[in-house]
């Protein structure tokens, strides 16, 4: 079956409690893209649930978590290796990643330092020193991967006190010294844009939009200290959906196509679940924005 | 010194900061409600990885508070069964209460065929089976079930 070059239309990430869903919403052909988490996947043994969807013409993006692209360190090319045979193996057009750090050494060689492992993904610092770093290894990663590589914006809980760019700016310049794409997740954006104080609005239309492969969207909590938690487990909140609603709308009034817009859901993972979100993100995409907002 | 050299020093002061539970140096005192929450998640990551290598985690009341003080001191340096090892190890030295759930879970991990301990106020038998584990209490009704509770 021919593939969609491009994520379209709603989606939902792959979890194994939900396979016969998404599975059912392929063979309606209401399903164009879904996305695997990297790590839980052996390439020589995919699970017969996303073979069956890849034969079905669903593209699958293999999804890292571990390759920590904004450390210190180059991309190990065991990770590398490894994303590169997933996509391979789902015949996908892309692969993404995140720009986080998610361990660090004393030195940037692993090997002469004792390696701290943060099991998260932490924002790294955004000055012009690490901006080289990651414009390198992101270089490392695409000559290593037969496809295409987008990174995407993670959840900040803080800032850096010696960040001179703001999260826009940094990430347009990585756009335009490497050609990655990017995959937004407006619900980290939120939660970033929350946790530093700046208008989650006015940074999404900052963001290089056309550089978007496509979009993720998830549930979380909107706790008493001000702080938004991006926690996969909870509903998508109001201004989480109505940053959905902005973002079409920007597309729209940018004349560009508007990429595909992901759930992803990691804890209470069921089919009443998931399909509740999933009316939720579609109506928030269908819904019209104040026309102040869609410029 | 080169921009790697400088950014890996810095994000290991700052990692190492973050996992001990403390605002890294630079940062204003501003962020502290950001890097504290940042703290609870990695920790509690962690706590999760164990918890999945060893359910019968719930049955030590107060288990993730006591693990997330631990994890504050002794940052990841293996997988989730090694801070399981080296967490059941510390816990006698600070927790001499947790004596009766150690014997319960050394059952769990095949070390001891059977102990008494007791869960929640009642006195159980946990025997282990082969790749079973066996909670018997002298609850009048389901005295027997397996595993470990949810």
């Amino acid at each position: 079956m021919v593939r969609d070059p491009a994520p379209h239309g709603t989606a939902v990430a792959w979890r194994r409690p939900v396979a016969d869903l998404l599975a059912a919403w392929a063979a309606a052909g209401d399903l164009s893209f879904t996305e695997v988490v990297a790590e839980n996947v052996d390439p020589g043994h995919l699970p017969a649930d996303l073979a069956a969807l890849r034969d079905a013409g669903v593209t699958v993006v293999p999804h890292g978590v571990t390759l920590g692209l904004a450390g210190a360190g180059l991309p190990h090319p065991r990770r590398l290796a490894h994303l590169a045979a997933l996509a391979e193996a789902f015949d996908a057009p892309l692969v993404s990643e995140h720009v986080a750090f998610v361990r660090a050494a004393a030195t940037p060689d692993p090997l002469h330092g004792d390696v701290l492992e943060a099991g998260h993904l932490l924002p790294p610092p955004r000055t012009a020193d690490s901006l080289d770093v990651l414009v390198e290894n992101v270089r490392a990663a695409q000559a290593a991967l037969p496809v295409p590589l987008a990174v995407e914006n993670i959840a900040a809980l803080f800032t850096w006190p010696e960040d001179t760019l703001d999260e826009p700016a940094f990430l347009t310049a990585l756009v335009e010294r490497t050609g990655c794409r990017l995959v937004l997740d407006v619900a980290n954006l939120h939660a970033s844009a929350v946790a530093r104080g700046t208008d989650p609005v006015a940074d999404l239309l900052r963001f290089p939009l056309e550089a978007v492969a496509y979009v993720h969207v998830a549930g979380g909590q909107e706790r008493p200290d001000g702080l938004y938690l991006d926690t996969h487990a909870h509903p998508m909140v109001p201004p989480v959906l109505g940053l959905v609603t902005t973002l079409v709308a920007a597309y729209r009034h940018r004349g560009l196509p508007v990429p595909g817009i992901m759930l992803e859901r990691d804890e209470d993972v069921t089919p009443e679940a998931i399909s509740s979100e999933y009316d939720a993100l579609r109506a928030a995409v269908a819904a019209r924005v104040p026309a102040e907002l869609g410029r | 010194m080169t921009a790697r050299s400088r950014l890996a020093g810095r994000q290991e002061e700052v990692l190492a900061a973050l996992l001990r539970g403390e605002v890294p140096p630079g940062f204003a005192a501003a962020s502290a409600t950001g890097t504290a929450l940042t703290t609870r998640v990695l920790h509690r990551k962690r706590s999760d990885a164990v918890l999945r290598v060893a359910p019968e985690l719930d049955l030590l009341p107060g288990w993730r508070d006591r693990f997330h003080g631990w994890a504050a001191a002794h940052p990841a340096a293996g997988c989730a069964h090694d801070d399981l090892a080296a967490f059941a190890a510390w816990l006698p030295t600070t927790h001499p209460d947790a004596a009766g759930w150690l014997r319960l879970h050394a059952v769990h991990d095949g070390r001891r065929r059977a102990a008494v301990v007791t869960i929640a106020g009642r006195r159980a038998l946990v025997l282990g089976l082969g790749a079973r584990t066996w909670h018997l209490t002298r609850r009048p009704r389901a005295g027997l079930s397996e595993g470990a509770a949810p």
